[in-house]
């Protein structure tokens, strides 16, 4: 059994639904979130950490749903990390990174420290007396701290320098949690996840393993994403369809972006079982066929 | 193209700006040090004992004994006026620690927790808000008859709700930053989150506004007096000595021009100050 | 179009960059890569000669003006027109209270196109960034990023710019769109000669449309040359680095 579900989630503000009906595992070997911005995923997120109740559906925790759970273990168990700015400006690092620590186990924040690669002497200092990539690395112990068995990571990199980047990258990699991750940043994901979901409109549009997904995306957008990453020395990123259109409200949310769209995207798609993946697209046979 | 190059064109505005603001802050601080010690000290510190009368020197013009003049009972202008200060300083800052106190509670309230909470919190703030200051004042003096701590009690009666939204404002936005969402996610209290991240962190617009209020509640305060529900004889207050020598203004200018001064000065001080922080913590706000 | 000779920007007694040479000609982009603080916004904000309170030495020309001895008139009249600068989030550089037609038309008039042609002229440019007409009568906080990148770039266009400098101007968009917009700037550059030289810190996005790079470490340049060259065998380890953190 995975450690948190979603099952039918409908997430949103105001009555305003942004996420629809979204079923998602986080299963073992890190599970990857991607989408461009307003796509839902940092409210996906946010449901995930109990900061947001759903409209409709359920938060599994265990064989229990988030709601009646028990607070302590749950915010024992499952810690986010979100990009950079998560730390209060005002507080000592010392004082960030023992926020989740009783009064007896502040002792622990030097060692939390040097866990994370940050020097103990950091702790008397204030966030804006450190780089970026040091506040990283405070967010990620203050997360630790606790003890948590599931990190639900959000860009944590996205505002750093690429050699910064690939350390906090590597120091992700090395952590014995399991973990979500939210990114924009296709090649990020393929590194940490073993599945992942892409997400557009607050919909899942395919879900499977990393390695399938990139390699032989079954959704047009997917196919997007993908070829518009620009890769060493490859060929210029390629725009498939023009981003400015909106989802659609009714059918296919992709079918006034997607440069396969044809009279049936008017329905919209269930995700259904293709080649070792979940997708939601008429197309996606063609997809898969190039 | 002024989209693409408008830095350039702002710099040198932005840079000017900050520099005459930081020398008058600095003078508004300077005249407010000055004015408390005054005030403070004005038992030691002021030429003649606070009440002594001197018919016989009634209305007399600035000299060397009088420097501000006597008022129409004789007594030393300069003496007064700096006893008045006491008696103004005292309202300011007992008006702004009560309206402040109150106001940033339930503002920091209503803002970090949102939802029902706020609504309710909102509403009785506009009912607040819906008071108009003066009147209810003077319905106050009614009540408590006439004294300082009616004049406190009515100034912060109606000021406490602009803090209110202040701190309300602020405080939702701080809700919404990566460390409250951390704490929250933590298992951090709510009381504790307010306390340990939203309060510190929302304080700081509250202090710039108390500053730039100040001169304002010493002039509300000298206005009370003025309608003859606040300060009353023989306490020294600058707007009943204001109210007292009006109808003198052109005979004997000194009676009434010493403690308007005062009052002008004080609230310029305070204001100049004021703007200077909000410079000093939000350079974004110099450039309006 | 762009030619700098020893260029040397300081803060007081701080050199905040240094670029030997740097040559950007008609029809070329030229990549200045570095990570923050490396300086290259710093060269690239100097060569407009907007580098306020900084102390700028060598030889820098730009569309045959001498930035460094030029008059400030001079300096304003290619800034904007014949060069134009795209930033990083150019809402914040719009002005809020007015349509974008508005601004549009009001940069043409200062620059001095005539009144029939404006709308032609902005009809085209909007054209050639695949920006709709109407997005002409919304305000600035009105479109997303892609579409205020792609407006910056119709607005040099319209004005004429020749040159365009660049400074991360992709940095803050999703993948889709930043695909959008480089594929514009490449479209200029093929289609009108359009000089493009880009600051930024995404070695692989450089690689596909850089002719050239120079790659910059703490106010230094460290490696230049050919982007194939220089992407495929670096001789500095910092490049190596670079490379090798690309996830």
């Amino acid at each position: 059994m995975t450690m948190l579900r979603a099952e039918g989630v409908t997430l949103g503000y105001g009555g305003t639904p942004v996420v629809h009906d979204v079923t998602l595992d986080i299963t073992e070997g890190g599970v990857g979130l991607i989408g461009e911005s307003g796509s839902g995923k940092t409210t996906l997120a946010r449901a995930f950490l109990g900061l947001l109740t759903p409209m409709s559906g359920n938060i599994w925790y265990g064989d229990q749903t988030l709601k009646k759970a028990d607070q302590r273990r749950f915010r024992k168990d499952v810690q986010p990390v979100f990009q950079a700015e998560a730390l209060d400006p005002r507080m000592r690092i010392g004082g960030s990174v023992a926020e989740g620590l009783s009064r007896g186990e502040r002792h622990r924040v030097p060692e939390l420290l040097r866990q994370v690669g940050l020097a103990p002497e950091l702790a008397e200092r204030r966030p804006h007396q450190l780089s970026g990539g040091q506040r990283q690395r405070v967010v990620i112990a203050r997360a630790l701290a606790v003890g948590p068995r599931l990190l639900i990571l959000d860009e944590p990199t996205s505002a750093l320098d690429v050699t910064v980047q690939a350390r906090i990258l590597d120091l992700l990699a090395s952590l014995d949690t399991e973990r979500l991750l939210i990114t924009h940043n296709l090649a990020v994901v393929g590194r940490l996840c073993r599945t992942s979901h892409v997400l557009f409109a607050g919909r899942v549009v395919e879900a499977g393993p990393t390695a399938e997904l990139l390699d032989r995306p079954a959704h047009p957008y997917t196919l997007a994403l993908r070829d518009a990453v620009p890769k060493l020395g490859g060929p210029p990123p390629v725009a498939r369809g023009r981003t400015e259109a909106r989802p659609a409200e009714t059918g296919c949310p992709f079918r006034l972006r997607c440069p396969l769209a044809a009279a049936a995207c008017e329905r919209a798609p269930a995700l259904r079982e293709v080649a070792g993946r979940q997708v939601a697209c008429h197309r996606a046979e063609d997809v898969l066929g190039g | 193209m002024r989209g693409a190059l408008g830095p350039a064109v702002d710099v040198p505005l932005r840079r000017t700006l900050p520099r005459i603001t930081d020398r008058l802050a600095l003078l508004g601080a300077v005249l407010i040090v000055l004015i408390t010690l005054a005030a403070v000290l004005a038992p030691w510190l002021a030429p003649y004992p606070a009440d002594r009368l001197d018919p016989v020197l009634g209305l007399s013009p600035p000299s060397a004994e009088h420097w501000f003049g006597t008022d129409s009972l004789g007594r030393d202008l300069l003496t007064r006026v700096m006893h008045g200060g006491r008696t103004s300083l005292i309202i300011a800052v007992a008006t702004l620690a009560l309206s402040a106190g109150v106001g940033v509670t339930l503002g920091v309230v209503a803002g970090y927790a949102g939802g029902w909470i706020r609504d309710v919190i909102m509403r009785i703030t506009d009912v607040f808000l819906a008071f108009p200051a003066l009147l209810l004042s003077v319905a106050l003096a009614v009540v408590l008859g006439p004294s300082v701590t009616t004049v406190i009690v009515a100034i912060a009666v109606t000021w406490w709700p602009w803090y209110a939204r202040l701190a309300a404002s602020t405080a939702a936005s701080i809700a919404t930053r990566g460390y409250v969402d951390a704490a929250r996610c933590l298992g951090v209290p709510a009381p504790l989150i307010i306390l340990r991240h939203v309060l510190p962190n929302a304080l700081t617009p509250v202090l710039v506004q108390i500053s730039l209020d100040a001169g304002g509640v010493i002039l509300i305060a000298a206005a009370l007096s003025y309608l003859g529900v606040g300060a009353q004889e023989p306490t020294a207050e600058w707007g009943l000595m204001v109210v007292q020598s009006q109808t003198l203004f052109t005979t004997n200018w000194w009676a009434v021009t010493f403690p308007g001064l005062a009052i002008l000065v004080t609230a310029f001080a305070f204001n100049v100050l004021g703007e200077g922080l909000r410079g000093a913590l939000d350079p974004r706000s110099v450039r309006t | 179009m762009i030619e700098v000779r020893d260029l040397q920007v300081r803060y007081g007694e701080r050199t905040v960059a240094r670029v030997p040479e740097l040559d950007v000609r008609e029809g070329e982009c030229v990549a200045i890569v570095g990570e923050s603080g490396s300086g290259k916004s710093t060269t690239l904000l100097s060569l407009l000669g907007l580098t306020e309170g900084a102390h700028v030495s060598g030889h820098v020309r730009v569309c045959g003006v001498d930035v460094l001895q030029a008059a400030p008139r001079r300096l304003r009249e290619i800034r904007g027109a014949r060069v134009a600068l795209v930033m990083q989030s150019p809402q914040a550089a719009l002005s809020p209270a007015t349509r974008l037609g508005t601004l549009m038309r009001r940069a043409l008039k200062l620059h001095g196109v005539g009144g029939g042609r404006i709308e032609q002229v902005m009809r085209d440019a909007m054209e050639t960034v695949m920006l709709e007409h109407r997005i002409l009568r919304r305000y600035p906080h009105e479109i997303s990023g892609g579409q205020a990148q792609r407006f910056a770039i119709a607005l040099a266009i319209a004005l004429g710019a020749e040159v365009i400098l660049a400074d991360e101007p992709t940095s803050a968009l999703d993948v889709t769109v930043q695909a959008e917009v480089v594929g514009v700037l490449r479209r200029l550059r093929e289609e009108r000669g359009l000089a493009l030289l880009l600051v930024s810190h995404d070695l692989a996005l450089v690689s596909t449309i850089a002719d050239r790079v120079l790659v910059m470490k703490d106010g230094e340049v460290v490696e230049a040359g050919e982007a194939a060259v220089v992407l495929a065998e670096p001789s500095h380890p910092y490049t190596r680095e670079l490379l090798e953190a690309l996830p």
